[in-house]
């Protein structure tokens, strides 16, 4: 009984996990690629924003609805985090752990055109260097 | 210049490898002091794998067009957590259940035990190394790719802070070797707990992030100021006990709760060696494992 118990939770758990991981993955994969087709027939860099201690400068502040990528470069000593909020400060995509001198790629999926904000935050602490965005 | 951003990269690798190191450390030392090293194997097993995956992973998401979407990336992140803290407090109790075993000297039903653990031991290898694997291999590639462009710093102090937090578990390991058994064993089982609470906090927040949960904006406190995340001791906080300078109540009340819970447990005096046999494992281990996941 004992043996079997063990067995049994030891071997599914991790099965499930690696399944639901999986299935998660391909799932926004597929939806995240045909997305990145019509990006690129669309011509749709990311937008380019620089961060430093002080600063956070988003190359472009309006973007159309759908994803709207950003690469996000540290140009400052630490180690910062990038934001994108919707309205009421509910966050819709976050990109962590940018450390000084690295860029990170992040994308954030806006199904509707509005207010939206942008913030870097320096020190991964307190409500960061905003910015108003706009998605048309 | 040079220096800070050395280390301020060197800080995201120690923090993103400590509680690994800290996880696989106290699997070898306890399965060393045991006199079980065949089973180290399974540690390595369930480390190699987690590593070749996140670094598979990690590169199909950086230089492929996937991209996981916040939501998803939040729920993987918050679901791997609280299944980590299931298995890590079923080891807190086989560990607890193999201890007492061991000081009555029943051989037969040690090894029974053992058996069993090896999947159980693969498995919280894998699992204490791969739930923030994938975040430190897509680091890793975003740091090789700053390097690709001339700027090796921040790649340099990376490794520097994961070979940091891999030196810190052998220096743990040093210690667990020298002490005794039951002092190991308290030690270790106070400290897991503590850990485990702080991967469930951590799992919360996710699932606060991704909005499965409410609540990501009523905090419990804010220390951000005294204890700044970016500070060397706000990392080695948020690297062994995920500690958060700005905790929500959710986080808050989920970690007091499974602390003071799974703690009287641990702490709860043993029975006298007569008693042992009657309050057999199954019973024990069924009920924690099925709690663990409750959470």
């Amino acid at each position: 009984v004992r043996a079997t118990f063990h067995l049994t939770t030891a071997g599914l758990v991790p099965l499930m996990a690696v399944l639901t991981a999986c299935g998660g993955g391909s799932d926004t994969g597929t939806a995240s690629s045909d997305q990145a087709a019509s990006e690129q027939a669309a011509g749709i860099e990311p937008i380019e924003v620089i961060a430093t201690d002080t600063s956070c400068e988003v190359a472009r502040d309006e973007a159309p609805a759908g994803t709207i990528s950003f690469n996000v470069t540290n140009r400052g000593t630490k180690i910062t985090e990038f934001y994108f909020y919707a309205e009421g400060g509910r966050v819709m995509g976050e990109v962590e752990d940018i450390g000084p001198g690295v860029s990170r790629e992040f994308a954030v999926e806006v199904t509707e055109g509005g207010a939206y904000e942008t913030a870097c935050k320096p020190g991964m602490a307190g409500d960061g260097i905003r910015h108003p965005f706009t998605v048309t | 210049l040079g220096s800070i951003v050395l280390a301020a990269n060197a800080l995201i690798g120690l923090r993103e490898g400590l509680e690994a190191a800290l996880v696989v450390t106290i699997l070898i030392a306890f399965l060393v002091k045991t006199g079980r090293r065949d089973a180290l194997r399974f540690v390595w097993l369930g480390v190699g794998t987690a590593v070749g995956l996140s670094v598979l992973l990690g590169a199909v998401l950086t230089y492929g067009t996937n991209r996981l979407s916040f939501t998803a990336q939040e729920v993987v992140g918050g679901v791997t957590s609280i299944i980590a803290v299931a298995f890590v407090t079923g080891m807190i109790f086989w560990m607890r259940r193999a201890a007492r075993t061991i000081a009555t000297e029943l051989r037969g039903q040690l090894s029974e035990a053992l058996v069993v653990g090896s999947l159980a031991v693969a498995v919280v290898a894998f699992l204490g190394v791969g739930r923030e694997g994938l975040e430190t291999a897509i680091f890793f590639y975003a740091a090789a790719q700053a390097a690709e462009s001339g700027a090796t710093l921040p790649l340099i102090g990376f490794l520097i802070g994961l070979t940091a937090a891999v030196v810190l578990g052998w220096l743990m390991y040093q210690g667990a070797i020298r002490i005794n058994l039951s002092k190991f064993f308290r030690v270790t089982g106070v400290l897991l707990v503590l850990v485990a609470g702080g991967i469930l906090a951590y799992g919360i927040h996710d699932l606060q992030e991704a909005r499965v949960l409410p609540g990501l904006n009523t905090l419990a406190f804010d220390v951000s100021a005294t204890v700044p995340a970016d500070s060397w001791y706000g990392t080695l906080l948020k690297g062994i006990f995920n500690f958060s300078p700005q905790t929500t109540v959710l986080e808050a009340i989920t970690w007091l709760a499974y602390v003071s819970i799974v703690l009287t447990l641990f702490l709860w005096p043993r029975g006298k060696p007569a008693t042992v046999a009657s309050e057999r494992p199954p019973t024990v281990s069924a009920g924690i494992t099925r709690g663990g996941q409750a959470q």
